[in-house]
């Protein structure tokens, strides 16, 4: 069981026959319970990839495998999305009902799911991300975290085995994006399911299981975040900025302080330099 | 500009008998009601009925107030309807404005018309009040959906509503920013004769209808990743049941609503 690229690529196509390779050939599996992170400058193929991971895109070439099922055979135009949900960057773009419990049930309601067992997935989705008592609002209403938090549930009430999520906290404030994170890391220890994050802030994938690198449409590097975010010359190949424990630690270790360069959270950095005297 | 000042009947959640009633029903009742106070000639048993309206705001459990609020935006077309009666009724003249003469006749029909019209507004928001968009989007689909046998779109038409509904807040929020982004370039959108004045909402528009577009774009995209494939196959959450506590309210309403016309002609 799990998400399988096997040599698949993506390109699209424009008017007068030209061709934007979005995706190179590539080949990855992703398991369920794993926490992948993908990080990649602006136009780097980062959301491309998330498309063709639901089965939004078809690839181009090659194929993609959603625990075994082939996203381009017709009888799994429901099942991709059933099994990989989607959650997008703008909160306010995804959301479809004027009553929060009413979005939540948007996508059982598309999978032909019984009133009661809606019932049931609506409340145990707004339970998972917090947001219960809101189940009446408007969701114009309220905050841009808890709207995207409104998101979420309503791709959990659908039951996925993955989850992708595309920059879900590029625009949100702070707080928001602290809710996001807090609310999927607590999906992390109480579910199995297989999580895909995309990003451009650093600080937010340092506890990733893997971590994916995309450069001009390839993924250019996978790996463990140590050995991911203290590769500098990688990271600059990427246009990706180095978090500021890796920096301070780097910037320690270059005026003669014996620290190890490889620390990438903040605990890391205070452990290492409390334990100097 | 603000979503607030739409607040025409605006929804307000709360757990009612009026709440849980059937939106068809309600649908029903409440044109049976804008009916049948056309058919009332009587000021005294209008303002009677009037009476009904704090009533039926409070079995709904909704404020007085709020409900009052769906009168206000109306307020410029309810002072012209009495003005209109007042002056331009044949009759004994009361006071004259130049050329204009008020008749008593004229007092008393304008009173008579513009009550008639505050009751028509005040009992047909209760529908709104009481019932989600998305429930009254529902009612509106089931209502229409035996057309579908001509291949009428029900059920587009009822989530084109639903959708509608959501980002008429979100395109007013945005234009206010756009607005005031442009104001602060220099645009200037209140002054001028009404030609240049709908030209300085140019700059406004464009950059709205742009991002209208994407937004639309990028839920088309969000609602095929939710699996949306069309109306056929789908269930509903609250999926429409008409239930012996419907009929029961259904007459009581029916009941009421025929006393009160019964009553006006009688006297
Ligand atoms: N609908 C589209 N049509 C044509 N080209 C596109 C389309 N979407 C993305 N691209 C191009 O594909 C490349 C990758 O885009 P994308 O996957 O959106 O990158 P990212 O999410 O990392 O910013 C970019 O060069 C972009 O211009
Ligand atoms: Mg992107």
């Amino acid at each position: 069981m799990s998400i399988n690229l096997n040599a698949a690529s993506f390109s699209y196509l424009r008017p007068k026959g030209r061709v934007i390779k979005a995706i190179l050939p590539t080949t990855l599996s992703i398991q369920p319970g794993e926490f992948v992170a993908v990080v990649g400058a602006n136009g780097s193929g980062k959301s491309t990839l998330a498309k063709l991971l639901n089965g939004l895109l078809l690839p181009t070439n090659g194929e993609v495998l959603i625990d075994g099922h082939n996203t381009k055979d017709a009888d799994n135009k429901i099942f991709a999305p059933r099994q990989v949900g989607l959650v997008f960057q703008n909160p306010d773009n995804q959301l479809t009902a004027t009553i929060v419990e009413d979005d939540v049930a948007f996508g059982p309601e598309n999978l032909g799911i019984p009133p009661e067992e809606i019932r049931a997935r609506v409340d145990r989705a707004l339970k998972t991300v917090g947001m219960t008592e809101f189940k009446d609002k408007d969701p114009h209403n309220l905050s841009a975290g808890q709207r995207q938090k409104i998101a979420v549930a309503g791709i959990l009430a659908m039951e996925p085995k993955y989850l992708v999520m595309d920059e879900p906290t590029s625009m949100l404030d702070p707080v928001g994006r602290r809710d996001i994170l807090e609310t999927l890391s607590e999906l992390r220890q109480k579910s199995s399911i297989g999580i895909v994050y995309i990003t451009h802030i650093i600080e937010e994938i340092v506890e990733a299981d893997r971590i994916l690198v995309m450069t001009e449409g390839k993924i250019t590097a996978i790996g463990a975040p140590r050995e991911i975010l203290t590769d500098e010359s990688l990271m600059e190949m990427a246009s990706l900025y180095v978090t500021r424990p890796t920096e301070l630690a780097r910037r320690l270790a270059k005026k003669g302080v014996p620290v190890s360069k490889d620390l990438i959270t903040v605990e890391e950095v205070v452990k290492e330099l409390c334990s100097l005297k | 500009m603000s979503g607030r000042s739409l607040a025409l009947g605006q929804y307000y959640a709360a757990k009612s008998p009026l709440h849980a009633l059937d939106p068809r029903v309600k649908l029903f009742l409440s044109l049976t009601i804008v009916t049948a106070l056309f058919f009332v000639d009587n000021l005294a048993v209008l303002v009677g009925a009037a009476f009904l309206v704090p009533v039926l705001a409070s079995v709904a459990k909704v404020p007085f107030k709020w409900v009052l609020k769906g009168v206000r935006p109306l307020v410029f077309i309810l002072f012209f309807t009495f003005l209109i009666h007042l002056f331009l009724t044949e009759g004994a003249t009361l006071f004259a404005i130049g050329p204009l003469r008020a008749t008593g006749e004229g007092l008393l029909k304008g009173i008579f018309y513009s009550t008639r019209l505050i009751l028509v507004i005040l009992f047909s928001s209760f529908i709104t009040l009481t019932t989600s968009p998305v429930q009254l989007a529902d009612a509106i689909e089931s209502i229409l959906s035996p057309l579908k046998v001509i291949r009428f779109p029900a059920h587009e038409i009822a989530l084109m509503m639903t959708i509608a509904l959501r980002f008429i807040p979100t395109l007013l929020t945005e234009a206010e920013t756009i607005m005031k982004a442009q104001k602060g370039r220099g645009a200037n959108f209140d002054s001028g004769n009404i030609l240049k004045r709908a030209r300085s909402f140019i700059p406004l528009l464009i950059p709205l209808f742009i991002s209208a577009f994407r937004r639309a774009d990028e839920l088309a995209l969000a609602m095929e990743a939710r699996g949306y494939a069309g109306g056929s196959g789908r269930t509903r959450l609250h999926s429409l049941k008409i239930t012996p506590r419907d009929v029961a309210w259904l007459f009581l309403g029916l009941l009421i609503i025929f006393s009160v016309v019964g009553l006006s002609w009688r006297l």
